[in-house]
């Protein structure tokens, strides 16, 4: 199928590529297919809906926080049917700002997907020290300090 | 919407797996006990919401600021 993208423009996409959102995203209930496309040279992706021109900047976390720890429970575990921990890709959503370096990540919800079935969901961590609003790169203290 | 009291340790059935129990009541607070089956999801309902919302703005984040993508991509690659 062909999609319509912002950065790569018509982009034809491998069905075997889709992830499958059962739920779509929380603000998002009707969109429920996305594909992960890698900006070349830079740490982010484009998660395009497949179904709509929807899509929103995303991370691999790890490349910005080493210590960023996710414990899925069970519910989730059951819904997207993860045997391996090594099926697990994280991403977690960019808000991005006019002034690049405050853009921020949703640390709280981070998207999981099982790469070997290709499915995936919006988790949200409970009692967790996870900001929705995790600005991703490194702050000057002067901008620190008036936070 | 059903409206039921209850008191401390009481009770509530919502069909037959998931059960909601007055933990403690302190002040305008109450503490609730939920049991239910794992494959379901319990949230507070302000976080759900927030959620919601940190995808709207997320949506519409590179839409709304007045660089374009292209823009965009060039500073990222210089990040």
């Amino acid at each position: 199928m062909v999609i319509k993208t912002p950065y790569f423009g018509e982009l034809e996409i491998d069905r075997d590529k889709i992830v499958h959102f059962e739920k779509g995203l929380p603000g998002f209930k009707e969109e429920t297919q996305f594909v992960f496309l890698e900006l070349p040279e830079t740490p982010f992706f484009i998660m395009h809906s497949t179904q709509s021109e929807l899509y929103f900047f995303v991370i691999n976390p790890y490349l910005f926080f080493k210590d960023y720890d996710v414990t899925l429970a069970n519910p989730v575990v059951d819904a997207l049917d993860i045997k391996n921990q090594e099926d697990v890709v994280v991403y977690n959503i960019v808000t991005i700002k006019d002034d690049l370096n405050e853009s921020t990540a949703n640390l709280q919800a981070p998207i999981i997907v099982n790469a070997k079935n290709k499915k995936g969901k919006q988790v949200i961590l409970n009692q967790t020290p996870y900001s929705i609003r995790q600005t991703i790169f490194p702050q000057t203290a002067q901008k620190a300090s008036s936070e | 919407m059903l409206v039921l009291t209850r008191k401390r340790n009481e009770s509530i059935m919502i069909g037959d797996d998931i059960e909601l129990s007055i933990v403690a009541v302190e002040g305008d607070q109450v503490k609730i006990g939920i049991k239910a089956p794992k494959h379901i999801e319990v949230h507070r309902k302000e976080v759900y919401l927030e959620i919601q919302q940190a995808n709207q703005e997320a949506a519409q984040s590179h839409v709304a600021v007045s660089v374009d993508l292209n823009e965009i991509m060039k500073k990222l690659k210089e990040k």
